[in-house]
């Protein structure tokens, strides 16, 4: 009897140190990795071993993050917690609510909403808003400030009951936006609003990314035209990719969950040559607005434009056509595909990432005849990168 | 370092191991000795400097030791020692403290910033104990520095306890004290605190975290009370698996430290509770503190005057802000209460009354423990008694509903059902020996995969 006692004694000790040997020996055996794909961002560097840091404890810190990111077999560590997640039936798992009908939300943290520091913020965003019109209009140009739905309110009511959908907040910082932007005559071409009237088509706004679907893209781009005053001349040849798009909200679930969206894009069905920069490089980039993967693979919506690029300019050898400057996060990506065909130059800012100049220069720099500011619902009042022209 | 943390898992704990089991058991002073090594190692990964802290304390200790067993004025110097030992802790945990109460006063007076340096709490207290029991008995003095410090700084209890007292180990520091057996059950005990820490004490610190950092205009009455017990259970599940842990790894290397907790949460008295809570604490301010003041063998007043001394130092012990002070003066209100005055009454009383009482009376505690300060715990316990701002929250549903298992696992790992267990099944059931060691596995796999994932940090968009 104590015999077997002693076995099961002998086979646990060997399984305890053969797991830890498992992860120690294939921390050196497997190939490094560097990036996170289902968080989208770089893993953390090992730390350098400094005197100082070592004194005050935040060597040993740092290295504990690094390890952590950089374990084998992370991403099957990741893979089985949220497959676990998702069979306990946790409402939230990566920070992503599954509403249950192939919508994916965010999660929102349960916090007041600040009505001072909104009113104090949107005041800034407009005053700076008005300012880019008056320069714009100084010299003749045209300016447009574009409001794009956010997914989370867009699809608000999915969320289930006892969770903090975010309108509140975001209807309070639209409200006193739209009201500043109003006394301030800022040009508005809102989206959110129209759509809303629409009942919100479930076509345009995707389930499985922050981003709008293609054909909320499309819509976009003939709405943006017909604010401009402009005919759309070009049509478009519409493509699928047949493999997968991993929107923003479904990466996160690491491949449990697939995806069911697929990724559309538009070429000019007659061809317009450009040249195309990015990052403010002299060499031009890849001659295409979409930078797809190996045939067969799956796809993200960073393929529309290689992804958010600090600037990117399209020339186009048109002079008879109007200068165009786009300013936005990642929601310009889609739209910026189908734009640059209606215009001779095209400059896409994503202040994010641009630091060479303030947008209010670079507008009086370049002079574009038509300035966009396009901005999604859940960040008018944001005073950071693409909210901060000067 | 701690235990549940990659570096010590894959890195620390293996190479220990390697090199303390690499030495034949007949060199019993190397093997003390590698274990003195790694435990500086481990305690110096929180800061280098902090050596020259546990250096000093270990040699006033060792130094302190010496002179008290000697003869001449042995009280003289066991004052001093303690005294040392008292001032590194004072100057360390609670010069800011003390600082900031005078610059109130006076401006003049500058608060000094003072790092509070891991651990200093037990090994300071435990420091203190080998001292005072070589006065109490002059033969239990160590001449060998090695053991001291070796006792002062063995990793596992050194940041977290339980306080060990010197002759609970002093034998088993030159024994032949491992066994295969001790080894297995240490390294069992090691992966169900290891479990403990992961799967239950971190996600309810993530409900405890949310609820209490929750605007007062946002909280309501169900979910402050949902904070409150969140918390009570974070705190019980992190401090007993550290016990768990600290235990466990005694045992691998053949010490056997005393049990620290014995399932708090079924006490139907507060007396009760603190014979089951932090035992080794407890008992350290009984035999240091409660009973040289003449315990209960004196006067009523000064039975409650020794009651109070030894619950408000036992809440400034835990922190240096004053509402530890006064969740461990509600302890001692609570314990007085229960001695000279409720006492029989509530005898007569069901038990599941009792229960609840003593819950209740546990949960205020911990919100005076867990507030930032006295105006936050009064608001938050405000919010308990019903008088919240905020409506039936939506919030409360969320973390119920979200953190389901943890709760459910969470109450039941309350009750003591291994003992019941133990005392039900034969030892060579097949359940306590395959079904135990099975466990502690899945348990190993699953914590692990929480310390792998626990850098999970998701970005819209990429970060590089």
């Amino acid at each position: 009897m104590k015999t077997s006692i002693k076995i099961a004694n002998l086979l646990f000790a060997l399984g305890f140190f053969a797991f830890l040997a498992l992860i120690g020996v294939g921390h050196f055996a497997l190939p490094e990795q560097t990036l996170s794909v289902y968080e989208n961002r770089a893993l953390a560097d090992y730390p350098a071993l400094q005197s100082r840091s070592v004194a005050d404890g935040r060597y040993f810190t740092d290295l504990e993050k690094a390890l952590c990111d950089h374990t084998a077999y992370r991403d099957s560590f990741l893979r089985l917690k949220t497959g676990l997640d998702l069979a306990l039936g946790r409402p939230v798992v990566n920070t992503v609510v599954n509403t249950g009908d192939g919508i994916f939300l965010p999660y929102q943290e349960y916090t007041p909403v600040d009505e001072q520091a909104i009113q104090e913020n949107t005041r800034q965003v407009t005053d700076q808003l008005a300012q880019m019109q008056a320069l714009v209009e100084g010299y003749g140009g045209t300016f447009l400030y574009v409001i794009m739905p956010d997914q989370a309110t867009y699809y608000a009511q999915r969320y289930p009951a006892y969770l903090n959908d975010g309108t509140q907040k975001v209807r309070a910082a639209k409200q006193a936006f739209l009201t500043a932007a109003d006394q301030k005559g800022i040009h508005l071409l809102d989206i959110e609003a129209l759509w809303a009237g629409q009942g919100n088509p479930r076509a345009y706004v995707s389930g499985e990314d922050h981003h709008l679907t293609f054909e909320g893209g499309q819509q976009v781009h003939t709405l943006l035209l017909e604010a401009l005053g402009m005919e759309q001349t070009v049509e478009f040849e519409v493509t699928q990719w047949q493999a997968p798009l991993f929107g923003s909200r479904v990466i996160r679930l690491c491949d449990l969950v697939a995806p069911t969206e697929r990724l559309r894009y538009a070429t000019p069905t007659q061809w317009i040559p450009f040249t195309k920069y990015n990052w403010g490089n002299d060499t031009p980039a890849y001659e295409n607005t979409i930078a797809l993967p190996p045939e067969g693979e799956s796809i993200r919506y960073g393929s529309y434009m290689g992804g958010d690029v600090s600037e990117t300019v399209i020339q186009t050898n048109r002079p008879q056509l109007n200068n165009v400057m786009m300013l936005g996060d990642s929601f310009t990506n889609l739209q910026e595909t189908m734009l640059y065909t209606e215009f001779n130059e095209s400059r896409f800012l994503d202040l994010r990432h641009y630091s060479q100049m303030s947008a209010m220069d670079y507008v009086q720099t370049h002079r574009p005849d038509v300035v966009i500011i396009m901005r999604d619902a859940a960040n008018l009042a944001g005073i950071t990168g693409n909210g901060n022209l000067q | 370092m701690v235990f549940s943390s990659y570096t010590f898992l894959i890195l620390f704990l293996p190479l220990l191991l390697l090199c303390y089991y690499g030495v034949p058991r007949r060199f019993r002073q190397t093997r003390n000795g590698i274990l003195l090594l790694f435990s500086l190692i481990f305690y110096g990964c929180g800061g280098a400097w902090y050596l020259l802290l546990m250096g000093t304390s270990i040699l006033i200790n060792w130094a302190g030791g010496l002179l008290v067993a000697r003869g001449g004025p042995r009280r003289f110097f066991m004052v001093c020692t303690a005294l040392l030992n008292l001032g590194l802790l004072g100057w360390f945990k609670y010069a800011g403290f003390f600082g900031r109460m005078l610059h109130s006063l006076w401006a003049e007076i500058p608060v000094p910033q003072v790092v509070l340096p891991i651990g200093i709490s037990f090994f300071t207290f435990q420091g203190l104990s080998y001292v005072i029991d070589v006065y109490r008995q002059p033969r239990l003095c160590q001449k060998s520095l090695l053991k001291v410090a070796l006792y002062v700084a063995l990793f596992p209890q050194l940041v977290a306890g339980p306080i060990v007292r010197y002759p609970d180990v002093a034998a088993e520091m030159d024994s032949n004290r491992e066994s295969g057996e001790l080894f297995a059950d240490g390294l069992i005990r090691f992966c169900f605190g290891l479990g403990k820490k992961m799967l239950l004490a971190n996600p309810l610190g993530e409900v405890a975290d949310g609820l209490f950092g929750t605007d007062f205009s946002l909280l309501s009455t169900g979910a402050a009370w949902l904070g409150a017990l969140a918390y009570a259970l974070q705190i019980y599940f992190d401090f007993s698996a550290y016990s768990d842990m600290a235990i466990g790894l005694g045992k691998v290397f053949g010490f056997r430290f005393l049990e620290n907790f014995n399932y708090p949460y079924i006490s139907r008295t507060v007396t009760e509770f603190w014979r089951r809570w932090h035992i080794s604490l407890s008992g350290w301010f009984r035999d240091y503190v409660y009973i040289p003041l003449g315990g209960s063998r004196v006067c009523r007043w000064k039975h409650i005057r020794n009651i109070l001394t030894v619950w408000l130092l036992t809440g400034l012990w835990h922190g240096a802000a004053w509402n530890f002070v006064l969740w461990g003066g509600w302890y001692g209100l609570l314990l007085l209460g229960e001695k000279f005055l409720w006492a029989k009454p509530a005898e007569k009383a069901p038990w599941p009354l009792r229960w609840m009482l003593t819950m209740v009376a546990v949960l205020v505690g911990w919100v005076f423990f867990r507030s930032t300060d006295l105006s936050f715990a009064l608001h938050y316990l405000k919010a308990m008694a019903g008088f919240a701002p905020a409506p039936g929250s939506g919030q409360a549903v969320y973390y119920l509903l979200e953190y389901w298992p943890e709760w459910v696992v969470g109450l039941v790992a309350c009750l003591p059902i291994k003992p019941y267990l133990e005392q039900k099944l034969p030892a060579t059931h097949f359940l306590r020996v395959w079904g135990v060691r099975v466990l502690a596995l899945v348990l190993l796999v699953l914590s692990f995969m929480k310390i792998a994932t626990g850098t999970f940090n998701p970005f819209l968009y990429f970060r590089f």
